[in-house]
C-alpha cells in the first residue's frame, strides 16, 4: 500500500534532463501531426474557397483572384495565431500554414492535374502565400496585438499577394494572335490545354463594372482584399479564442 | 472450451475478411477495366434527342502521331423544341471531349468563327463547326464533339476512337507573340516558377527552424501559465523578426520591379462572348405531322405513322433518321459512310412504307420503322423512364439530285411491352 502510495506521487521524470527530451519528443509528434493536418484542412478550404482561381493560369486575373484569395485565406492564419501566438508565444502560424498550403497544392498539382489529368504543370502552377504569412507572423511578433496585426499584418498580407505571384505570372500575360483574337498566352494555354468540364463561359475573370477603371482595377482590387482581410483576421482571431477556450483543457491537465 | 470456441470464431472472421479482399482484389484486377467512352450512354435520352441533334460528323483522321493535327468537322441542329426541363442554350461553347488534354485543341470554328469564346444558339436553326486537335499523350481516346450550354452542362456529338501514337516527350507546342518572341508552350515558365516557390519555401523553412529549434510547446505553454510570457521573445528575436520582414517586402518588391523590366508587354486575360450567326435557313419543303409513335420495347423498334407533304419542285425520299447521334439509313437510298463509327449506325435501320418518291404537292402517310439493338446498346431504350414521354430526331429527305432536306421531328411516344408486328403487314 505505502509503496504503490510513493509511486503515484512520483513525477514521471527523474531529471530535467528527462523532461526536455520528453517534451522535444511531444513536439515531434505534434508538429508531425499538425503539418499533415494543416495540409490537409488549409488545402480542402483553398479548393472549396478559391477553387479555378487557383488551378488555372488563365483564371488568375486582376480582380477575383487578388481579391479572392487572400481575403478568404487569411481566416486559419488568424485563428491559429490566436493559438500559437496566445498560448506559446509562437509566432510562426501563418508561415506555417502557408508552407503547408503550398505543400498540399504541390503534392496535387503534380500527382493529380499532370499525373492523372495529364494538364502540364507550367499551366497548373499554384500560387503562393509565403511572403504574405511571413510578414503577418513578424508583425504580430513585432506588435504583440492582434488589433495592430490585423490593421498591418491583414494590409500586408493581401498588398504583398499580387507582386509575389505576378514574378511568376507576368510571362504567361504576353499578347499573342489566336486565329485573330488577342489572347494572353495563358488564355492560350487555358483554349488548347482542354477543360471538359470548365467551359469558356464559366471562366469567371474580370467581369463586373471595376473594368470601366481601365487599368486600375489591379490597385483597387488590391485595396479592397486589404480592408476585407483586416476585417476577416479580427473575426477569426475570435474563432481562435473560442477553440482555445472550449479545447486548451487537456495541454492543463499534461 | 468456451474460449477456444471464441478463438475459432474470430479466426474465422479473419479469414472471412481476408479472403473477401483478396476476392475482390483479384475481380478488380482480372475485370477489364477500360473506361470505354464518356459516359454519354449514361446521359438520359431526352438531353440526347431534344437538345442538339449532330450530323455529318467526320473524322478526319482516327490514328495520327504526336505533334500531327487532325480535324472533326460536322453540322449541329439546335432542337427548336427544346427540353423544357433544362436551360435554353443562351450561353454555349464549342468544346471536344477527350479524357483530358491528351490531345491539345489547336483551333475551332463555329460557322467559320473562331470558336475560342461562348456564343448564345439560335433555337430551329443549324450551326457547322470544325476543331483541330493535335496528338500530345500517346493512347487510344474516345473523341466526341460537344456543346457545353450553361446552366444545362455537355451536351455530346458522337464519338469515335482516335490512336496518337509516338513518344509523349516530343510533344512541342509552339507559339509567337506579338512582340516576335518564339515560344514552347509545352515547356514555358517553370523555372520561373519552381525558383521562385523554392526561394519563398527556404525562407518559410527558415523562420520556422528558427522558432522550432527553440524550445517549444510545453515550456512555453508553461512559462505562460507562470505569467513568464515577456521572456519568451527577446530581442533577437524581434531583430531577426525585423530582418524577416525586410527581406520579405525587399525580395517582393525586387522581383516585381525585374520582372516589369523584363515584360513590359502584358495584356489582361482575355474573355469576350460572341453572338455567331447560324447558318442560312432552309426552305421549309417538307412538312411532317406526327400521327402516332410508338416505342415497340421487345423488338428495339421504333415506329412512326406520320403525314408528309411535299411543298417543292422535286420528288423526296426518306433516306436518314438521325436522333441522339444514332443514325437509322434507309438502305435502299442511303449507305453508311465506311469511316462513320459503325456502332452509331444501323446501315438498314431504316424501313419506309411505302418507299416511293413523294411528288411535289403531294402528301403522303408514311409508316416508318427505326429498329436497331441500338436502341438498347445505346441506352435510348431508357426513354420509357423519363418523366416527359417524347422523342426527337431528324429526318432527312433527298431528292433525285441528292439534295438534302432536313425536318425536324418532336412527337409523344407510347411504350409497348409486347412482340413488334411484321414490318410488311402493316398499312400506311
Amino acid at each position: 500500500m505505502a509503496a504503490g502510495l510513493q509511486a503515484r506521487s512520483r513525477t514521471a521524470f527523474d531529471t530535467p534532463e528527462e523532461m526536455r527530451k520528453a517534451y522535444r519528443q511531444f513536439d515531434l509528434v505534434v508538429a508531425v501531426i499538425l503539418f499533415f493536418l494543416f495540409v490537409g484542412l488549409y488545402h480542402i478550404t483553398a479548393m472549396l474557397t478559391i477553387g479555378d482561381w487557383d488551378f488555372w493560369a488563365d483564371w488568375k486575373d486582376r480582380r477575383w483572384w487578388i481579391t479572392v484569395t487572400p481575403t478568404l485565406l487569411i481566416a486559419m492564419p488568424a485563428a491559429a495565431q490566436y493559438i500559437f501566438w496566445g498560448k506559446f508565444r509562437l509566432p510562426f502560424a501563418a508561415t506555417l500554414l502557408t508552407l503547408c498550403l503550398v505543400s498540399g497544392e504541390w503534392l496535387v498539382r503534380v500527382a493529380n492535374f499532370q499525373g492523372w489529368a495529364y494538364f502540364p504543370i507550367d499551366f497548373v502552377w499554384p500560387a503562393t502565400l509565403i511572403p504574405s504569412g511571413i510578414a503577418l507572423d513578424c508583425v504580430l511578433m513585432l506588435t504583440g496585438s492582434y488589433v495592430m496585426t490585423a490593421i498591418i499584418g491583414g494590409g500586408i498580407w493581401s498588398f504583398l499577394f499580387y507582386p509575389t505571384n505576378w514574378v511568376m505570372l507576368a510571362r504567361y500575360m504576353q499578347p499573342t494572335n489566336m486565329h485573330g483574337f488577342l489572347m494572353s498566352l495563358a488564355d492560350v494555354m487555358g483554349y488548347q490545354f482542354v477543360r471538359t468540364g470548365t467551359p469558356e463561359y464559366l471562366r469567371y475573370i474580370d467581369r463586373g463594372t471595376l473594368r470601366s477603371f481601365g487599368e486600375d482595377p489591379i490597385y483597387i482590387s488590391i485595396f479592397f482584399a486589404m480592408f476585407a482581410c483586416m476585417v476577416i483576421y479580427i473575426v477569426f482571431v475570435g474563432v481562435g479564442y473560442l477553440f482555445t477556450k472550449s479545447q486548451f483543457s487537456w495541454m492543463k491537465r499534461i | 472450451m468456451h474460449s477456444k470456441r471464441l478463438v475459432w470464431k474470430s479466426s474465422a472472421i479473419g479469414a472471412s475478411a481476408l479472403s473477401f479482399i483478396v476476392a475482390l482484389s483479384m475481380a478488380a484486377a482480372l475485370v477489364p477495366g477500360t473506361a470505354a467512352a464518356h459516359g454519354e450512354r449514361a446521359e438520359p435520352p431526352f438531353l440526347r434527342m431534344s437538345t442538339i441533334q449532330w450530323y455529318d460528323t467526320h473524322w478526319s483522321s482516327t490514328r495520327v502521331k504526336v505533334n500531327e493535327e487532325m480535324t472533326i468537322t460536322g453540322r449541329f441542329h439546335v432542337v427548336k423544341n427544346w427540353s423544357f426541363a433544362i436551360a435554353a442554350p443562351d450561353l454555349a461553347f464549342m468544346n471536344v471531349d477527350v479524357p483530358g488534354p491528351v490531345m491539345l485543341r489547336m483551333a475551332s470554328t463555329i460557322d467559320g468563327v473562331n470558336g475560342a469564346a461562348s456564343t448564345p444558339l439560335e433555337l430551329g436553326r443549324d450551326y457547322e463547326y470544325s476543331i483541330v486537335l493535335r496528338g500530345r499523350i500517346p493512347g487510344r481516346y474516345h473523341i466526341h464533339p460537344m456543346l457545353n450550354v450553361r446552366d444545362a452542362g455537355p451536351l455530346l456529338g458522337p464519338g469515335d476512337w482516335v490512336t496518337v501514337d509516338g513518344d509523349a516527350a516530343a510533344f512541342t507546342d509552339p507559339i509567337t507573340t506579338l512582340t516576335g518572341e518564339k515560344l514552347d508552350l509545352a515547356h514555358y515558365g517553370m523555372s520561373t516558377v519552381v525558383s521562385w516557390h523554392v526561394l519563398w519555401g527556404l525562407m518559410a523553412v527558415g523562420w520556422l527552424l528558427y522558432w522550432i529549434a527553440k524550445p517549444l510547446l510545453m515550456p512555453r505553454y508553461e512559462a505562460i501559465q507562470h505569467g513568464e510570457s515577456e521572456s519568451l521573445v527577446t530581442s533577437t528575436d524581434r531583430i531577426v523578426g525585423v530582418a524577416f520582414l525586410g527581406a520579405t517586402i525587399l525580395l517582393v518588391v525586387f522581383g516585381a520591379m525585374v520582372t516589369r523590366v523584363w515584360y513590359p508587354v502584358t495584356i489582361p486575360l482575355q474573355s469576350t462572348w460572341l453572338r455567331i450567326p447560324p447558318l442560312p435557313k432552309q426552305p421549309d419543303t417538307i412538312t411532317m405531322t406526327p400521327d402516332r409513335v410508338v416505342y415497340y420495347i421487345p423488338g428495339r423498334t421504333v415506329e412512326f405513322w406520320v403525314k408528309v407533304t411535299n411543298n417543292g419542285t422535286k420528288p423526296v425520299r426518306l433516306g436518314e433518321f438521325t436522333t441522339a447521334a444514332v443514325r437509322f439509313l434507309n438502305s435502299s437510298l442511303r449507305q453508311p459512310e465506311p469511316d462513320y463509327p459503325p456502332e452509331l449506325i444501323a446501315p438498314a435501320g431504316l424501313v419506309v412504307e411505302p418507299n416511293e418518291p413523294i411528288q411535289p404537292g403531294e402528301t403522303k402517310a408514311l409508316h416508318i420503322l427505326a429498329s436497331s439493338p441500338i436502341w438498347e446498346t445505346d441506352r435510348l431504350a431508357l426513354l420509357i423512364a423519363d418523366p416527359t414521354s417524347r422523342m426527337g430526331g431528324l429526318f432527312m429527305f433527298f431528292d433525285s439530285d441528292n439534295n438534302r432536306s432536313l425536318v425536324e421531328f418532336d412527337s409523344e411516344i407510347m411504350p409497348t411491352f409486347v412482340q413488334p408486328p411484321a414490318p410488311a403487314t402493316t398499312a400506311s
